[in-house]
């Protein structure tokens, strides 16, 4: 059947996106830092070591290989039993997130290692100046209003969807739903809040980088609100329309869509040439 | 506009906010009306305890150069720029001074002056 094509294609896009499109365009920007910010001159951003850097790069790489090489073996493998009719595509429902879990896996380790390093350096941090700008930190001055009521909308409209095609009745896989795009939504506001309102993650960040980056995540977090609001409704219709053999298409491709807009947004409004790098020399 | 403070300077860390929002408020870099920080973005930016900026803005919102409404936020005073030029500091020295000649005069030794000073400062 056609849609089954649509699926392969579809997903053989999914792995080669996000295991490796996506991470060989993090490792250039490794690269490009490593290469223009020497340990000696540019001794701040290394607060673990040049070395460490190197190696965590190395690292990264290894793993989204192995992580390529699995996606591609779980592919053939599916193919093949497919066309010879021992799995049917509907059972590879669960495929794309499951994968998908493991693809992400690289990108929360680097999520990590990027916490643990900015922490590493505000402790060895000895700069006796700081510097604040006198101006209030709003959120519609990091994302527009259409933009973040669109996002707070599509979660009503996502509720109210839910319910009705389980006629207005509460039951235990409503409460999951509903539970999980409330903590899904929950953990961007409280992120969102620590980033207008808490303390400079980079002590040494400029203002401008700063306001750049706060931009980037907040346009990346309202995409994602929106697309899980969208995913839920696509979710419960093909349930209840019996679209069984739908569902793994629209997984894998509402899994690439919010890589798209939140990794490849990040990707893109965050361009490593406009960096200020001279905060982080030695002698600044 | 961004103010910059110096943690090793021995001037204390609100008199350095206080004195550089009202030359941010002289050099028209902030207009009045403008909205400031809120105290703990300003601190955490700063990385300074909260109360060292509620301190710098107390002293600013009774020098007339900001005022605080409520929820809204902290915004720079209408008069700002005419009340950032009183120098409240060199204006409490000359009265102190007008007040001890006459004192001294009337016979009042130094030290009754100090204990009868701590003592009406202490009431209050």
């Amino acid at each position: 059947m056609w849609i089954e094509q649509i699926f392969y294609i579809a997903f053989f896009s999914q792995i080669l996106l996000i295991s490796y499109y996506y991470p060989k365009r993090i490792l250039n920007r490794m690269d490009y830092i490593l290469k223009h910010c020497p340990a000696d001159n540019y001794a701040s951003l290394y607060p673990m070591g040049y070395e460490k850097a190197v190696k965590g790069k190395v690292f990264y790489k290894i793993l989204n290989f192995i992580i390529l090489i699995i996606g591609i073996i779980i592919f053939v493998t599916f193919v093949i039993a497919n066309q010879q009719g021992n799995i049917q595509l509907k059972d590879g429902d669960f495929l794309p997130f499951a994968y998908g879990m493991l693809q992400a896996f690289p990108f929360l380790i680097l999520e990590v290692s990027a916490l643990k390093q900015l922490k590493l350096m505000r402790n060895q941090n000895v700069k006796s100046k700081r510097q604040a700008d006198l101006m209030p930190r709003n959120l519609f001055n990091y994302v527009s209003p259409l933009r973040f009521f669109s996002a707070v909308i599509m979660f009503f409209v996502c509720s109210y969807v839910i319910f009705s095609l389980n006629d207005f009745v509460f039951t235990g896989q409503i409460a999951v739903l509903i539970g999980s795009m409330l903590l899904c939504n929950g953990l961007f506001v409280g992120l969102g809040y620590v980033l207008l309102k808490g303390k400079k993650l980079d002590p040494h960040q400029s203002s401008e980088d700063r306001h750049k980056m706060t931009t980037a995540v907040f346009h990346s977090y309202t995409s994602v609100s929106i697309l899980v609001s969208i995913f839920f409704i696509i979710n419960r219709s093909v349930d209840h329309y019996s679209l069984d053999n739908w569902e793994p298409l629209f997984n894998t491709l509402y899994w690439q869509i919010v890589m798209l807009l939140s990794t490849g947004a990040m990707l893109k409004l965050t361009k490593l040439e406009d960096v200020n790098y001279e905060v982080y020399k030695a002698s600044t | 506009m961004q103010i910059t403070i110096d943690i090793d300077d021995p001037v204390p860390i609100f008199s350095q906010l206080v004195e550089q929002i009202k030359q941010a408020v002289a050099g028209e870099k902030i207009q009045p009306g403008d909205p400031l920080p809120s105290i703990r973005q300003l601190a955490n930016d700063l990385d300074v305890n909260s109360k060292t900026v509620a301190k710098a803005y107390k002293l600013l919102e009774r020098d007339a150069v900001i005022q605080s409404r409520g929820y809204r936020g902290t915004f720079v005073h209408p008069e700002a720029k005419d009340n950032c030029q009183i120098d409240i500091k060199a204006w409490a020295t000359s009265q102190f001074e007008e007040f001890i000649a006459k004192m001294k005069k009337a016979g009042v030794t130094d030290s009754e002056m100090r204990i009868t000073f701590s003592t009406v400062l202490n009431d209050k």
